[in-house]
């Protein structure tokens, strides 16, 4: 920022004023760069929104998720009207209700729970792991490198849906598969794999950040490795960390409901206090099966989950722009 | 450099040898076996269990036996002889089959091999038509579809830049790169079989007419098509901008040939790369869609041989996907390394 000297002129002080802005950073201008795409303050809606509902969904949700009403299953959206008073939609199961009289709004919003807790667990522990590896690569290099890049490579080499059906499939009966019905088998599966694409990304930017001036600056001067890495390396790759961990979100929201579509999802909740008593998923394979009869159990959460994967890409999108403006339109 | 292919191409041994160990530990880490849930198989009795477990050779140890080499060393055998006594077990059995190009015989269909169920026809049918072509083709025709729409769509954006042009097709390609397809086919086949009626939901035979074939295979392209809209849109504004670009309008060459010569054949370069990684991925990512559209491939009966514990197929399936993913990765880098040669100097 430009300090006016006292020997300047009003009218020249003007001037200078017209072209100093307020001191910022990366981070601010990024968010502000964010805060014009349109489409990414749409998705931020869109996610603030799903995650209010996450949270207040005991309040929410006009019924249990798992709490049937005996004489009120096969009930369309209450929109729809038919001649037989058991098979018209009822105000009070506004997206109707399931085979066995289940309300499907309810599920839906308590289904909201799920998914998000499933875009950000995993992507933290995958943000947290594969940054940790890619910094202890790039960094020390020689040996150690080439022995994590070998491993990098082959998890890498792994077809990763494969190895999530393959863990939730085998799995499914165990004590593992059995921990938060299921979800805490799929965050380690997810996390398992899917770190290795950070660890990559993080190691490159190490590799080229560690010739700088200001890391040999540090060096000269004594820093320990772990500060250096800590104070220096890790600050300045953290812009594709961030664009990076956005797109591993909707990774892991599509891959529950990939998993639960196909039966091998998380578990269906028998305790109706569960905090995650059901999941889009899971409402996607209950309506699979009825896809003549009763549309509406699977056109819901098939809405949902495009609703909230589309705000999730995006967000993501934006935040490239945002954070890397040489990017900005690129892919 | 040829040295760099070389270890690179063979780098993919160690990568399927994982692939298959993973997979192995982890469908035999779990309990219950291919005889548990088949309601035919009379498991009630646990000595047809035991036959059956002998008959495939599920009574060996997983991976090493050291039962039978400690017998061989008693009845004083060779060495050789006592290594390969050591050796018998289900995953060195399974090794060793893969080495003579078999996977062994599947566990579900009994009496049959797995190669045969994967490649070979159903009877009084052309040997084409089997499991593993229907989901190439499948694959092959969705990249068509995906190349025809996503191409001229990136290059009608990028030529058309902050037109309305860009941005209606920008912003379709990002909504149909962030819908996953399988949500999309849910659509589909609520408009087009549930409402219309154009298409049947129930089995069909795919191979006797094209009908059945349209809706998988649009549906399997539509990401793709998205995705490449998006590269080629990129990967022509960066051609643009180039000096070459102007020297050639600067000379005057009419605006046709400049876009055709000197922009659309250097935008190329990223589009044509990611043409094999783009088949490799609708080929091994095809599964829910086959399963949703009921084409007889290897997608489908990957799903269900997963639900079955149909070992030998499971690995089988397992192996050709990451075969294909590994293939593709190595592809990638050798057309890398021949069209430009930066990268090559910058690897070797």
């Amino acid at each position: 920022m430009a300090e006016p000297v006292p020997a300047v002129a009003a009218s020249d002080f003007q001037v200078i004023q017209a072209f100093t802005r307020k001191p910022s950073n990366l981070y601010q201008d990024a968010w502000n760069r964010l805060l014009k795409n349109r489409g990414s303050v749409a998705g931020m809606i869109v996610v603030g929104f799903f995650t209010l509902v996450a949270i207040f969904a005991s309040v929410l949700a006009p019924h249990n998720a798992l709490e049937n009403f005996p004489n009120n299953s096969y009930r369309p959206p209450m929109w729809i009207h038919s001649d037989d008073p058991t098979k018209s939609g009822l105000a009070e199961f506004p997206l109707g209700t399931d085979t066995i009289g289940r309300d499907v709004l309810s599920r839906a919003i308590y289904g909201a729970r799920t998914s998000l807790i499933v875009g950000f667990i995993p992507m933290i522990l995958i943000v947290v792991i594969g940054t940790i590896i890619g910094l202890i690569a790039g960094y020390a290099g020689g040996k150690v490198d080439q022995a994590i890049m070998v491993v990098i490579d082959l998890v890498y080499a792994f077809p990763d849906l494969l190895f999530f059906i393959i863990m939730m499939t085998a799995l499914r009966d165990t004590w593992i598969g059995k921990l938060l019905n299921g979800l805490f088998l799929l965050f380690v599966s997810l996390a398992l794999v899917n770190w290795v694409g950070v660890a990559r990304l993080v190691r490159g930017q190490v590799l080229s950040l560690k010739e700088k001036e200001f890391v040999e600056a540090a060096h000269s001067i004594g820093v320990r490795d772990w500060q250096i890495m800590m104070r220096h390396l890790f600050p300045n790759s953290l812009a594709p960390i961030i664009v990076s961990a956005a797109f591993r979100v909707p990774q892991a929201i599509l891959t529950e409901a990939i998993l639960g579509y196909i039966g091998v999802g998380i578990r269906p909740a028998t305790d109706p206090q569960s905090f995650f008593p059901t999941s889009w998923g899971l409402m996607l394979l209950e309506g699979r099966d009825a896809i003549l009869t009763q549309p509406w159990l699977l056109i819901t959460p098939a809405i949902l989950i495009a609703m909230i994967l589309l705000a999730f890409t995006f967000i993501g999108d934006g935040l490239r722009d945002a954070l890397d403006p040489m990017m900005k339109g690129k892919i | 450099m040829t040295e760099y292919y070389i270890r690179r191409a063979l780098f993919i041994i160690p990568t399927l040898f994982l692939v298959s160990l993973v997979t192995f530990i982890i469908m035999h880490a779990t309990p219950g076996g291919p005889w548990d849930t088949d309601p035919g198989s009379r498991t009630s009795d646990p000595r047809v269990a035991e036959r059956l477990n002998k008959a495939y050779g599920l009574d060996k140890p997983l991976y090493f036996n050291p039962e039978s080499a400690q017998r061989a060393i008693a009845e004083g055998k060779e060495p050789l002889a006592i290594a390969q006594a050591f050796m018998d077990s289900q995953f060195n059995q399974f090794l060793a089959n893969l080495a003579q190009g078999k996977f062994g015989p599947s566990f579900r269909y009994r009496g049959r091999e797995v190669e045969d169920i994967i490649f070979e026809a159903q009877s009084g049918k052309p040997f084409w038509q089997n499991r593993f072509v229907a989901t190439a083709a499948l694959g092959v025709v969705a990249l068509v579809i995906a190349v025809a729409i996503g191409f001229p769509l990136g290059v009608i954006a990028a030529l058309k830049q902050n037109t309305w042009w860009d941005t209606f097709s920008l912003f379709f390609a990002t909504v149909f790169y962030g819908i996953p397809n399988f949500v999309l086919a849910i659509f589909l086949i609520l408009i087009f079989g549930a409402g219309l009626g154009w298409i049947k939901i129930v089995e069909i035979d795919y191979w006797d007419n094209l009908r059945p074939w349209i809706l998988p295979s649009f549906v399997l392209a539509i990401p793709t098509a998205a995705f490449l809209a998006r590269l080629t849109r990129s990967s022509v504004l960066e051609v643009m901008r180039m000096d070459y670009v102007r020297t050639a309008r600067a000379k005057g060459l009419a605006e046709r040939v400049v876009v055709i010569k000197h922009i659309l054949k250097n935008s190329m370069i990223p589009v044509v790369t990611f043409l094999g990684p783009a088949l490799a991925g609708l080929i091994t990512g095809s599964f829910i869609i086959e399963t949703q559209f009921g084409v007889t491939g290897i997608g489908r009966l990957f799903v269900e041989s997963i639900s079955r514990r149909d070992y030998s197929l499971i690995m089988a399936l397992t192996l050709i996907y990451a075969f294909f993913i590994a293939f593709a990765n190595f592809a990638v880098d050798v057309i890398y390394g021949f069209l430009d040669p930066r990268i090559r100097m910058g690897r070797g």
